[in-house]
């Protein structure tokens, strides 16, 4: 127990609280005195009564003591009177805090922590969801109306922004789609011939990689690597200019950042990410034939011929069409993200992180989407599957 | 100086604002004539920088309104309201330069953003807006390669771009050392003189507000309103708030 004890007594239902240090407490000394104090507040007391003699606005110690103090006293419904107020500024001070020197907390600075219900944090949820949802829609109507005004003057475009950004995410993104893409039709490829060779059927394995690498795994995996490349790189840059008020700049110059910010980017990435997937369906098929010929006896020639002999155009096109409908959703969501970014320095890893998480939840819905409307569409114009 | 005779550019009535559901300053009328250097003070925290925000019409008030050379900036089209940015230039606290892009580029963003010019006409108008700010020399510069100071008269160089008639400026002197702040208030002083801008400032330095100040308010977080407003050398010695007084008495403690 520390020295610097205070006096505290209870006499017709108030609590006396004297000897408040001129001095001031350590850290150690709030804590032990309130604990000391902390008790003998409860519903029976109904008002505390502090003497203040010989304390100044300046004694900070005391003060920290007497905010936890007035805050126990709320929790209790106890009333807290300041006695033998004498400097003028300390009384001040704890209205500033929100503690009338009578002792009536005034504004709502020292809050009562509410709880909040079930019921409450759903609303808020649907609330929030509701703000993104009209977020994207109002973000959607810029875009269409800066894709409209480049339709009409396309020498408006900034073709060296579309080239800068066709390369940072189509150039130098071809390695990593080759590898994890080959990658990935040699693990298709081998857990396959596992399981068909039980059936005697691992010749269909090239029928197999060729048809999951293309029209799904293929586009996907492009679509998960431009999410980490693009997408969070869009959010990235658009927030950090955000941040250092460029957005604002442009804005107040008339400048619409959809115009110059979005479309660009876009464009870029709706050229490019239909190239990847093809060169991601290729790997794939490599990766299969990789593993496919010397597991399964299968000839080269014969594992091409198969592989081409299942792939009909409409495959091709599915495959061709998700990589722009993700393109459009991994650039519409990392720069919605970036323009979104709140101005502090968490801004901007919260809006990457956000980028991220739902360009990959979008990609997947709209993945689902394709894949059972396709054949649906075919069926209706009547080319087979 | 202020002249009653000159026209109102800036007229502010009944203007509430503040952030969601908090109001930070509300019922605020006060009206800026043509070749004003008006100042908008107050403490830390009591929204100078929100309203700058509301007058260039980043943001959108509670109620009331805000008129620029007698037009709406709150009840417009966004196309009007695209129009009217081009009567007035800004410079951020950060100067906020675009950082993918030289200086010359940054100002000539307005320029090929506005007009019809030739590139050979915006990289002669670009180098002499960047000359009457003393950044000749500088043109291929990048933002990250200048010093604070020099962005902020980059930045002033963008916004005087398309010859605004109205200039706001966000804390200009934050940042800077006492003598390039002092040099940023003679060149506001003279591209008053030579150009005729009304401008508009917010600031905490009381050095730059003696020196170039036609009319200040006070804005105080406390009563959410303006406490003071008139010339800033009369209310140092004659405001009937104390606090107005200390405020801009803290001139003299340093000096």
């Amino acid at each position: 127990m520390s020295e610097k004890m205070i006096n505290s007594n209870i006499k017709n239902k108030q609590l006396l609280i004297s000897g408040l240090p001129k001095s001031g407490f350590s850290l150690q000394e709030i804590q032990d005195n309130f604990d000391h104090i902390k008790p003998k507040i409860s519903k029976q007391i109904k008002n505390v009564l502090v003497d203040l003699t010989d304390i100044t606005h300046q004694n900070y110690s005391v003060l920290s003591f007497i905010i936890t103090l007035a805050e126990c006293c709320r929790d209790h419904n106890s009333a807290i009177i300041f006695e033998k107020l004498s400097d003028e500024k300390l009384g001040s001070t704890l209205q500033s805090l929100g503690i009338e020197p009578t002792g009536k907390i005034t504004s709502e600075k020292i809050k009562k922590k509410k709880r909040t219900s079930v019921f409450e944090t759903a609303g808020e949820c649907i609330y929030r969801i509701c703000g993104d949802f009209k977020n994207f829609a109002g973000f959607i109507g810029d875009v269409v109306y800066a894709a409209k005004y480049f339709i009409t003057h396309p020498r408006k475009l900034n073709y060296r922004d579309i080239l800068f950004y066709m390369d940072k995410n189509g150039t130098d993104a071809i390695p990593i789609v080759f590898l994890i893409c080959f990658l990935v039709g040699l693990i298709i490829a081998y857990q396959s011939i596992a399981q068909l060779a039980v059936f005697g059927l691992d010749i269909y394995v090239a029928d197999l990689v060729a048809l999951t690498l293309v029209r799904e795994l293929g586009p996907l995996m492009v679509a998960v690597v431009c999410i980490g490349r693009a997408g969070s790189a869009y959010a990235a840059e658009i927030g950090t200019m955000k941040v250092s008020e460029e957005i604002d700049a442009m804005t107040t110059m008339g400048i619409k950042p959809a115009r110059v910010l979005v479309i660009p980017k876009m464009i870029a990435l709706i050229v490019v990410m239909p190239m990847l997937t093809m060169i991601g369906d290729v790997a794939g098929i490599f990766g299969g034939l990789a593993i496919g010929v010397p597991l399964t006896g299968i000839s080269f020639i014969e594992y091409c011929n198969r592989t081409l002999a299942v792939l009909s155009p409409a495959t091709l096109v599915e495959s061709l069409s998700k990589g722009i409908i993700f393109a459009i959703i991994i650039a519409v969501v990392g720069c919605l993200r970036g323009i979104e970014t709140e101005n502090d320095a968490k801004g901007v890893g919260k809006s990457t992180t956000s980028a991220v998480v739902t360009s990959i939840l979008l990609v997947i819905i709209a993945d689902f989407i394709v894949t059972f409307t396709y054949p649906q569409i075919l069926n209706l114009i009547g080319i087979s599957y | 100086m202020e002249s009653n005779n000159k026209k109102t550019v800036i007229e502010v009535k009944d203007l509430t604002i503040g952030y969601k559901d908090f109001v930070l300053l509300e019922k605020l009328n006060f009206s800026i004539k043509e070749g004003e250097i008006f100042i908008i003070l107050g403490g830390s925290g009591c929204g100078k920088s929100t309203i700058l925000k509301h007058l260039i019409g980043l943001f959108k008030p509670h109620s009331g309104n805000i008129l620029i050379n007698n037009k709406s900036i709150v009840n417009c089209s966004e196309d009007e309201k695209d129009k009217m940015f081009q009567d007035f230039g800004v410079l951020y606290q950060s100067a906020a330069l675009f950082s993918s892009m030289t200086l010359a580029e940054n100002v000539a963003v307005p320029l090929k953003e506005f007009t019809g010019l030739s590139d050979k006409v915006i990289e002669g108008i670009t180098k002499m807006k960047l000359s009457l700010v003393g950044l000749t020399g500088f043109e291929n510069f990048s933002p990250s390669e200048i010093s604070g100071g020099m962005k902020k008269r980059a930045g002033l160089a963008r916004a005087m771009a398309l010859d605004p008639k109205i200039l706001f400026f966000d804390e200009p002197s934050a940042g800077l050392d006492p003598i390039s702040s002092a040099e940023l208030d003679c060149l506001l002083l003279e591209l008053r003189s030579s150009l005729g801008c009304t401008m508009v400032i917010v600031t905490h330095e009381l050095d730059s507000i003696f020196t170039i100040a036609d009319k200040v308010i006070i804005l105080d977080k406390n009563t959410k309103g303006i406490i003071e407003e008139g010339d800033p050398r009369l209310l140092k010695k004659n405001s009937k708030n104390k606090w107005v007084r200390e405020f801009l008495d803290r001139s003299n403690m340093r000096g």
